[in-house]
């Protein structure tokens, strides 16, 4: 009985007790509705909301965080919205064309360009950091549905295809064409659609070899190095991965499509933590599409293009939730 | 920021509802301390507050000055794109980079709107759209863009910028504009003004419509020129130059006449003027067209798949006139049928006609009276893929096939991804119906989509005994764009080779990105002889989509299919479905039974046998003439519209009704039947003639009777199957002595077929026939554009017309606010409120104490004693001690206790209760 002794003693009185504890009981049952019981994302903060108008979004893809804070995000109205540090937006550009379907991904340069995989017109778009196209290049060099695009550490761009062909080419800096690596098949480091990529600060390749669920590291010449997850549903595992991004400090964060779910890895490949999960609330995810992050300070901040849902979830972690 | 009530009088109601609470509150006898009472009143009176307030409306009122701007570009042919790109620019200018919350988006329109940029915070200059230019319909623009501000303009002002020449085609732009400012939405207009100096153009071509054959007869054109000018202007008959004339044009209109000799059937003549260079700014408005039929009597067309049927050797010496054509050559335009009172298809498939003929044939008999004939074969009926469509609807019979003994059976496995071309979902589901539809419930049917990250069976293989029921599924079900073929076929190969069908086929409907299957499964598929039909339906830029399709379709032997035009699709699905079908051909040897009498087999007596049919189903109001030993039809009629329809579900001869062929009443039959079905010749009584204004078409009927006397009163209905095969209905009045008029839309360039249907005095029939042709879109028949419209725009939408000194983003007078329904939240809380009041009083949260040891008297009367006292309620009735019972006093116990009627009650019932326990209740202690 000694736990009751430290109950306040006005707690211990009948109606306090029940006034008490009836107050709390719909908050208890309406907060393990909206998380859905799953471990949420943290420190969660949303951008956009269904909606063709600006700062509105509809089914948003394609994302990427800014130098200058804030992120940059293309839907399926065919816009590029930037939205700055504050969550308001500052800017709204046009694609060239999008009848044909839209971008999967893009990447913004050192300089502040941006480069856009314009997925359905297999080619690699650039637009300034005004969003006026300065350059489109990747067009007659064998490039099927692109996906994921990032650029190296020197300035290769590194960009995932699949069609006919699994396979990730490399360009320079100004959209000539170096080669390309990579194969169909179900062996190791072969790959079965290739979509998410991100260059590691070490100048190697993540690539989410979604049909495999799993996610490849490759040289930048590529060679496999490493697998990250493979199917299922246990933590560190995937249903369908779909983007991935990594940390100045090596960490890896994957978004998973179905599986509503970011998870972070670190550099070896352990799943330090999982958050999201299906739903509408904050902190949950409805078929999560891109990913972006960026680390300063120790402190991450993570923009995720939650696609079903017709937002953005931008979430921080800190060094010890990374730990 | 301000509260607003929707209902204000509402929260009257809420002055009765907390008196009731308190009333049940004060007559309540729970025992209850006074705290949890007291709480409870006041949660209670709390709660129904709330809700009255969320009843009454209340919401959260909050201005919003920010602006939505949607420009709107005319595109149509009367505008110079030049023009529009011009304004669009300058509009761009002037409204320079908005800050949020303002935005501004861009529709262009023609006979369509199409969103050529959605909000941003610059107007760019679109993207490459294709529409239709030849209308312009300013009404529909207006609704889109309504929608589109009102679905995502905040809630700010919105505002429509319109760019045109104020020359709509199409719709009431008027009533459209007052709508929009009944929605808070007003249109500023940017007009495009042009005045066309050097235009000459076609006005209208008239000629007489019947002419005897080797009459004299002449074409007329009236054109209509902006300047003083020469032109050349020809006459043509199917392009073939028959007579030029030199002319000097005047301002204004000018009349031309060549003279014209007829000569047999229907000719079309075509005028076109060829003005001096410079003097012209639209070439295509520059030539008219007529149509003009000599009276000869009709015929009878016969289509079948070679265009050698072997009926016309049947209708030889039957002074039926007849003509052949090979079902590929049949014509989809309205005004080639009216020389014919009737149409046969012999043993023609769906699939081998136009889409469009399907629906004209239906017309033809439903409005213009022409006859139609289905005669089976292996290609014909159900088997033929005419199930669902209009001409099915023409008929006597469906091609469903009631219960019988039909083997074999077949399986079709659909996989669906689909979700990534515009309202791909719900094609999905309409097509998996089609395909449903088409089988039989010996079938089986099974649906693969791709689901929350899992290629699954959305309905798994299964028989197609209950077609609702699996309807109710498939029409639940909305795939996700899916990664990779290989998994969904996989399970479609096991789920297939699990049932017993004798046919086994399946069919993929897909954009083409998923990734290709493994060489071994489609090698699987082909050794079990599973063929597999793809469908790329909008597949994304590049060959690679097209090329995976085509490869799966290609090992496995099915058939691909391109489809840009998801209306393609369910037509498509349904001959696919077919190929698990076999057994809607029955080639049981039968001896016809008549079953009802009927003009195709009057004064025949006997048939011959007939070695099979094609199996469907007579419908209710349809005469079933003959029939087979299992009682499927094999000739019936049927009235649809103003046509008759006949199934004759053998075939003409060659495989089936082969005794026929020889037998001696065989033309007299064919004969007979042909006749009954065939539309009856024209009167004589009504004359008409048919022209377009700028108004729409009119028809001019006058009817004399046989004394040359004018027949009035007559009741004339009419209709006209224009070019987009769709009927419309006449209004026909009486417009002078025996004149009659009617008029009628004329939208689309093509040509107008006009039926008129009624009867004589004398109770013969009245029915005429007419045919007419526009040469081009109203479009180009603007010659300057309409400021003054597009002021009367601007003025019902309380916008303005655009001077250099308008500020385009004025905030509108009336300001927009936006309402935030507080309802829902003021709902919720009343119903926490409640349940805490719930709570509080009824549970209980210490610890339950169980008495070890039976409690005494005294000691549960202490406990009693202890006990608050009940308020006594307001006019109860005090119940007299019946002096026959013992009293508390009598029993003498306590007679120091306090009084108190609560607690003499009490104590009387656990005394009750002690004595119960004692197993003495009968008598007092």
């Amino acid at each position: 009985m000694g736990f009751l002794a430290a109950i306040p003693s006005f707690l211990r009185r009948p109606f306090s007790l029940r006034l008490g504890i009836s107050l709390c009981l719909p908050f208890i049952f309406v907060s393990c509705t909206d998380s859905g019981l799953w471990q949420p994302l943290p420190n969660v903060s949303l951008l956009g909301g269904p909606g063709r108008g600006v700062g509105k979004l509809f089914q948003p893809r394609a994302i990427t965080t800014r130098n200058e804070g804030g992120c940059v995000i293309i839907d399926r109205s065919g816009r590029a919205q930037v939205f700055n540090d504050e969550g308001q937006v500052t800017g709204v550009w046009a694609l060239p064309e999008w009848t044909s379907g839209h971008p999967i991904d893009l990447c913004q340069t050192p300089d502040g360009h941006y480069l856009v995989a314009d997925t359905h017109y297999m080619r690699i778009l650039e637009f300034d950091s005004m969003g006026v196209e300065i350059r489109r290049f990747g067009e007659g060099s064998d490039l099927e549905l692109v996906r994921g695009i990032d650029i190296a550490p020197d300035g290769t761009i590194f960009v995932a295809s699949y069609g006919e062909r699994d396979r990730i080419f490399r360009f320079t800096r100004g959209g000539e064409l170096i080669g390309f690596w990579g194969e169909r098949g179900d062996g190791p480091g072969q790959l079965l659609r290739p979509e998410g990529l991100a260059v590691a600060p070490d100048g190697t390749v993540l690539v989410v070899d979604c049909g495999h669920q799993r996610v490849l590291r490759f040289s930048a010449e590529g060679e496999l190095l490493q697998q990250i997850g493979g199917p299922g549903t246990a933590q560190g595992e995937f249903i369908v991965p779909f983007d991935v991004d990594v940390l100045s400090d090596g960490k890896i964060l994957v978004v998973d499509r179905s599986g509503c779910l970011l998870q972070v890895f670190t550099a070896e490949g352990d799943c330090l933590a999982q958050y999201g999960g299906l739903g509408r609330g904050n902190g949950q995810l409805h078929e999560p599409r891109g990913i972006s992050a960026k680390m300063q300070s120790g402190e991450v901040e993570i923009y995720i293009a939650d696609t079903g849902n017709n937002r953005i979830s931008r979430l921080q972690l800190s060094g010890k939730d990374l730990r | 920021m301000t509260f607003e009530f929707a209902q204000p009088s509402l929260m009257l109601w809420a002055v009765p509802a907390l008196a009731i609470v308190l009333f049940l509150w004060k007559s309540s006898r729970a025992a209850t301390s006074p705290v949890i009472r007291n709480s409870s009143l006041a949660l209670r009176i709390v709660a129904v507050l709330l809700l009255f307030l969320g009843l009454a409306g209340f919401s959260l009122e909050s201005e919003n000055d920010g602006l939505s701007i949607v420009v709107l570009r005319d595109l149509s042919e009367s505008v110079s794109r030049l023009e529009t790109d011009a304004a669009l620019e300058q509009i761009s200018r002037r409204l320079g980079t908005l800050t949020v919350p303002d935005q501004v988006a861009l529709i262009s329109f023609g006979a369509e709107p199409v969103l050529e940029q959605g909000f941003a915070l610059n107007l760019g200059s679109g993207k490459p759209v294709s529409l239709n230019q030849g209308v312009t319909d300013i009404s529909a623009a207006f609704r889109y863009a309504s929608s589109f501000l009102t679905a995502n303009g905040g809630n700010g002002g919105k505002r429509i910028i319109l760019l045109s020449d104020g020359n709509p085609t199409e719709g009431d732009a008027i009533r459209e504009a007052r709508n929009l400012a009944a929605a808070g939405i007003s249109v500023d207009v940017w007009p495009i003004v042009y005045d066309r100096f050097n235009e000459v153009l076609v006005e209208s071509v008239a000629a007489p419509q019947e002419v005897e054959p080797g009459q004299t007869f002449e074409v007329d054109a009236v054109l209509e020129s902006t300047v003083e000018t020469t032109a050349s202007v020809v006459l043509k008959e199917d392009g073939e130059l028959l007579s030029r004339q030199e002319l000097d044009l005047a301002v204004g209109k000018n009349r031309i006449s060549f003279p014209v000799v007829s000569g047999t059937g229907q000719r079309r003549f075509q005028v076109q003027i060829e003005p001096s260079d410079g003097t012209d700014s639209i070439p295509l408005n520059n030539a008219g067209s007529v149509m003009v039929s000599s009276r000869e009597n009709s015929k009878v067309l016969i289509v079948s798949a070679e265009g050698a049927s072997p009926i016309r050797g049947y209708l030889n010496g039957s002074e039926i006139l007849v003509e052949e054509q090979a079902a590929a050559d049949l014509s989809a335009v309205v005004t080639d049928y009216t020389g014919y009172s009737s149409v046969i298809l012999d043993n023609v498939s769906y699939f081998s006609i136009r889409k469009e003929v399907a629906q004209l044939l239906e017309g033809l008999v439903h409005s213009n009276g022409v006859g139609l004939l289905m005669v089976g074969g292996r290609d014909s009926f159900g088997a033929g893929g005419w199930k669902g469509t209009p001409v099915e609807e023409a008929l006597p019979v469906t091609m469903d096939i009631r219960q019988r003994k039909i083997i074999p059976n077949g399986a079709l496995a659909i996989i669906l991804h689909t979700c990534e071309f515009p309202q791909g979902n719900l094609w999905a589901r309409q097509i998996s119906l089609t395909a449903l539809d088409a089988l039989t419930p010996k079938d089986y049917f099974g649906l693969l989509i791709y689901k929350n990250g899992v290629d699954k069976w959305g309905i798994p293989m299964t028989p197609v005994d209950d077609k609702s029921a699996l309807s109710a599924q498939v029409n639940t079900m909305s795939p996700e764009d899916m990664l990779l073929f290989q998994p969904s076929m996989q399970l479609a190969f096991a789920g297939l080779m699990a049932t017993d069908a004798q046919s086994r086929h399946m069919i993929i409907i897909s954009d083409g990105d998923p990734s290709p299957p493994n060489q071994g499964l489609l090698k699987q598929y082909a050794d079990q002889q599973i063929k597999v039909s793809t469908i790329c339906i909008q597949p994304h830029s590049g060959e690679f989509p097209e090329l995976v399709l085509r490869k799966i379709a290609a090992d496995t032997g099915g058939r691909f299919y391109r489809m840009d035009d998801p209306t393609q699709l369910p037509r498509i699905f349904f001959r696919e479905a077919l190929q698990v079908r076999k057994n809607l051909i029955d080639e049981s040897t039968f001896v016809p039974a008549l079953r009802e009498t009927a003009d195709p087999v009057m004064g025949i007596s006997g048939f011959p046998s007939i070695n099979g049919i094609v199996l469907t189903t007579i419908k209710p109001l349809a005469s079933e003439v003959l029939i087979n030993d299992e009682e499927d039809p094999l000739l019936a009629l049927k009235r649809h519209g103003i046509g008759v329809t006949a199934a004759f579900t053998s075939d003409s001869g060659n495989r089936w009704a082969t005794e026929w062929a020889g037998w001696e009443g065989n033309s007299k039959f064919w004969a007979q039947l042909v006749r009954s079905i065939s539309r009856p010749e024209e009167t004589d009584a009504l004359q008409a003639v048919t022209r377009v204004d700028g108004r729409g078409g009119v028809i001019l009927i006058d009817a004399i009777d046989e004394a040359g006397q004018f027949v009035d009163g007559l009741d004339l209905s009419g209709s006209v199957l224009g070019p987009d095969l769709k009927t419309k209905l006449i209004e026909i009045r009486q417009d002078g002595p025996g004149r009659y008029i009617g008029n009628f839309p004329v939208r689309q360039q093509g040509d107008y077929l006009v039926t008129i249907d009624g009867s004589m005095p004398d109770g013969s029939s009245a029915n005429m026939a007419r045919t007419f042709s526009v040469g081009y879109p109203a479009e180009y028949r603007t010659l300057s554009s309409d400021e003054e419209f597009l002021g009367s725009i601007a003025m019902e939408s309380r916008g303005r017309v655009i001077d250099p000194a308008t500020d385009l983003l004025e905030r509108p007078e009336v300001q927009n606010s936006s309402q935030t329904p507080l309802w829902p939240l003021l709902t919720r809380w009343a119903l926490v409120l409640f349940f805490i009041d719930v709570v509080i009083r009824r549970v209980h949260f210490g610890p339950i104490q169980k008495r070890k040891t039976p409690v005494s008297e005294p000691e549960i009367e202490s406990e009693i004693n202890e006990m608050p006292k009940r308020p006594r309620l307001r006019g109860r009735r005090e119940i007299e001690p019946d002096p026959s019972k013992p009293s508390k006093t009598d029993s003498g116990k306590n007679a120091n206790e306090p009084e108190g009627e609560g607690s003499d009650n009490l104590k009387a019932l656990l005394r009750a209760k002690n004595r119960k326990r004692k197993g003495n209740p009968g008598k007092s202690e």
